[in-house]
């Protein structure tokens, strides 16, 4: 009998495991995704392309090893939900290199997140995957769940116009770029500064309870402030979130959905409102009436 | 190359707590031998440690800056006392010390040191070397833009950033031109970065004549004795020496199931007296304090002790999953779920999780058996066919012997 149940258990929990493991794969590399990455390897498929010759020298990087890479750099990938980084260099025939570091995260907002805190709006975008922009030496842009940096060393000038060739064709290679992540579209676009959204991992504003957060920032008459966004899972998840701000801030408040007023004694006053599974705010205000403003137009855009 | 003329001005308005002035008198240089104090900010307890022969007397726990990105956390480590911030040209694609830039002009240029750290065009990351695409004229490019960022006319440390060898340290043109810098006065004292091969750049940086700082991993998780004797050497001849990744990643497996206890962590850091300061990488307000209880008491427990060293003897048995054993086995052995049960059984005492995987790999208690010898190469040296006859006799025991 004991015999029995123990074989039954074997084969249930092998059962699971090959379930598991199908729904895996399925979870992990979508249908019109797969072709990006080599089926036995898991590798990115490079492009070939005319007058370069690829070369695939470098290892792939995991979170393990990110360090040994881009040292101290890595933390933020790493909090970003790195996966796993694949280089390419491109050769011409007079030795010169183009490389192409592609960083492979968990799921776009994170590809999206990294490469936001490390963009700044001025820079020249241009159409490369999901978002991109083209400075003298590189391009680096976002495409599903990965974030690429195509770069030189060169000062040619023939050289540096063939990292926009580069780029565009790593980005057809990986596939249908996407969509930006979806809640930066629940922004007010009235007053935004183009290309300042930001998707924040953790800790936002330093506080460990304030995690995934997209942000944006504003320009309004005198005032240059900042709007932020939660989607949690469940009100639950609000309420927990902003019971913990009140317990670092000290304030006595009745938690219950609507407008709070938050006193950070490192970040200023916040103002926020709570609404079912989101949270959002605006900060670094002086004029009240105009943080209430933008908070209304984000809230019928939300709602 | 980068631009330098983002106006983060939404982001970075103050709060009020920065320009409050809560700052020790302006000194020509921050933490000279003449500007040491144990007086408090904060009323915190404040440990100094003088670095090396500098001079420049520093608290035992400085600010890694390279994560974060609210300029309210920085004005908030410095008005609390923290005084030594290390950043990189490289971090966050140069927003960081941006960031920085913002902050820092709102405090006088005497009561903080900084460093910042350079790993120009031309260097092999694979190696560690450097190729001909080095040029003195594409260092300073980087140097003048990170100076543009930090808007500082000096920096304390300038670090060769990220050395893992004695001949990428001693590469002579990178050399020549820190050499340069730190004469025209835009660099108080050269260092290096280490976080690969760190005992040998460490001997090698003591011996080098002209590296007076080292930052380098150091921690209760890595190559103890080793490290502890190249600290010895280089303290010895009188480097500063600063300690990063003292945390040791955070977790003791990459599952992230066990979390070391970082004040442990930082505190076993601490207790080298060669160790000047080290870095820890703040992004929370409470990873501030946490830092300043450390400060205050920095003498590292029995059950702190006890709890690193447990860990430590797990975390030897971690199999990393880099997975390049899968295609060097010739019998298609899993051998990274092999290596976990051999670390529930060895590491954890948890020898049912140890039965259940393998019990789900549905292989015979003798996988190896056929193989005269192995041709695996593990990542981490691990005697990967004895590990996996030594584990796999867990099968040949009665389940409910196991539970």
């Amino acid at each position: 009998m004991m015999l029995n149940t123990r074989i039954f258990s074997r084969w249930i929990r092998v059962l699971m495991l090959v379930l598991i493991f199908v729904s895996g794969i399925q979870t992990v590399v979508p249908a019109d995704l797969a072709h990006k990455k080599n089926e036995v390897t898991g590798d990115i498929v490079f492009p070939e392309i005319e007058g370069w010759k690829l070369v695939q020298d470098y290892p792939v990087y995991y979170p393990e090893n990110l360090w040994d890479y881009i040292d101290g750099a890595a933390d933020a990938y790493l909090s970003y939900l790195f996966m796993d980084l694949h280089i390419a260099e491109y050769v011409n025939k007079e030795g010169t290199i183009i490389k192409a570091e592609v960083y492979h995260h968990k799921a776009p907002e994170y590809a999206f997140g990294i490469y936001s805190i490390e963009r700044i709006p001025e820079y020249d975008f241009q159409e490369y995957g999901t978002q991109g922009y083209a400075e003298e030496s590189l391009v680096h842009f976002i495409t599903t769940d990965y974030y690429v940096k195509v770069t030189t060393n060169s000062s040619g000038e023939e050289i540096r116009k063939s990292v926009p060739v580069v780029a565009r064709k790593v980005a057809e290679s990986l596939g249908d770029p996407g969509p930006m992540p979806k809640p930066l579209q629940l922004f007010p676009e009235k007053g935004k500064v183009t290309n300042s959204d930001k998707f924040i991992a953790d800790n936002f504003l330093g506080h460990q309870f304030m995690k995934r957060v997209f942000t944006a920032d504003y320009s309004e008459g005198n005032e240059d402030f900042m709007l932020f966004l939660m989607d949690k899972d469940s009100p639950e998840e609000c309420k927990k979130m902003l019971e913990d701000y009140y317990a670092f801030t000290g304030q006595t408040v009745e938690l219950k959905e609507g407008p709070h007023t938050i006193t950070d004694k490192y970040n200023g006053t916040i103002y926020v409102i709570w609404d079912k599974n989101c949270i959002w705010g605006v900060m670094n205000i002086e004029d009240p009436a105009t943080g209430k403003k933008f908070l209304d137009l984000m809230g019928s855009k939300i709602r | 190359m980068e631009k330098n003329r983002f106006n983060r001005r939404g982001f970075l308005k103050s709060s009020i707590i920065g320009a409050t002035g809560l700052i020790a008198g302006q000194k020509a240089f921050a933490g000279s031998s003449d500007n040491h104090s144990t007086s408090s900010k904060d009323e915190a307890k404040i440990v100094y440690r003088t670095l090396g022969k500098t001079g420049i007397k520093l608290p035992i726990v400085s600010m890694g800056v390279m994560r974060a990105d609210n300029p309210n956390l920085v004005r908030a480590a410095l008005d609390k006392g923290i005084q030594h911030l290390d950043t990189a040209h490289g971090y966050q694609q140069g927003r960081n010390e941006e960031m920085l830039g913002e902050v820092l002009k709102d405090y006088p240029r005497g009561s903080f040191t900084i460093a910042t750290k350079i790993q120009p065009p031309g260097k092999d990351r694979r190696t560690g070397t450097y190729t001909d695409e080095f040029t003195e004229e594409g260092f300073m490019e980087m140097f003048n833009l990170s100076m543009e960022r930090l808007g500082l006319e000096y920096v304390d440390m300038l670090y060769h950033h990220g050395v893992s060898s004695r001949e990428s340290l001693m590469y002579e043109p990178l050399v020549d031109v820190m050499k340069k810098v730190k004469k025209s006065g835009r660099a108080r004292f050269l260092g290096l970065s280490t976080h690969s091969n760190e005992a040998e750049v460490l001997v090698a940086a003591a011996e080098s004549g002209f590296i007076e700082v080292v930052l380098t991993a150091y921690n209760f998780a890595k190559n103890v004795e080793e490290m502890n004797a190249a600290i010895d050497k280089a303290a010895g001849a009188g480097l500063g020496i600063i300690a990063m990744k003292p945390m040791a990643g955070l977790f003791f497996d990459k599952e992230k199931q066990y979390p070391i206890n970082t004040q442990a962590a930082l505190k076993w850091v601490l207790q080298n007296p060669n160790v000047h300061t080290s870095i820890p990488g703040f992004t929370a307000f409470d990873h501030l304090e946490d830092s300043f209880a450390i400060m205050e008491n920095p003498e590292l427990t029995e059950e702190e002790r006890r709890h690193l060293e447990e860990g430590k003897n797990m975390a030897s048995l971690y199999c990393i999953g880099c997975q390049k054993c899968l295609s060097q086995c010739r019998k298609n052995l899993p051998i990274p779920d092999f290596m976990r049960a051999f670390m529930y059984t060895y590491g954890y005492s948890n020898l049912e999780k140890a039965y259940d995987l393998l019990t789900d790999l549905d292989l015979s208690n003798d996988p190896c058996s056929g193989c005269n010898t192995c041709t695996v190469t593990c990542t981490k040296n691990f005697d990967v066919a004895s590990k996996i006859k030594d584990v796999s006799r867990l099968l040949d025991v009665p389940q409910e012997f196991i539970t």
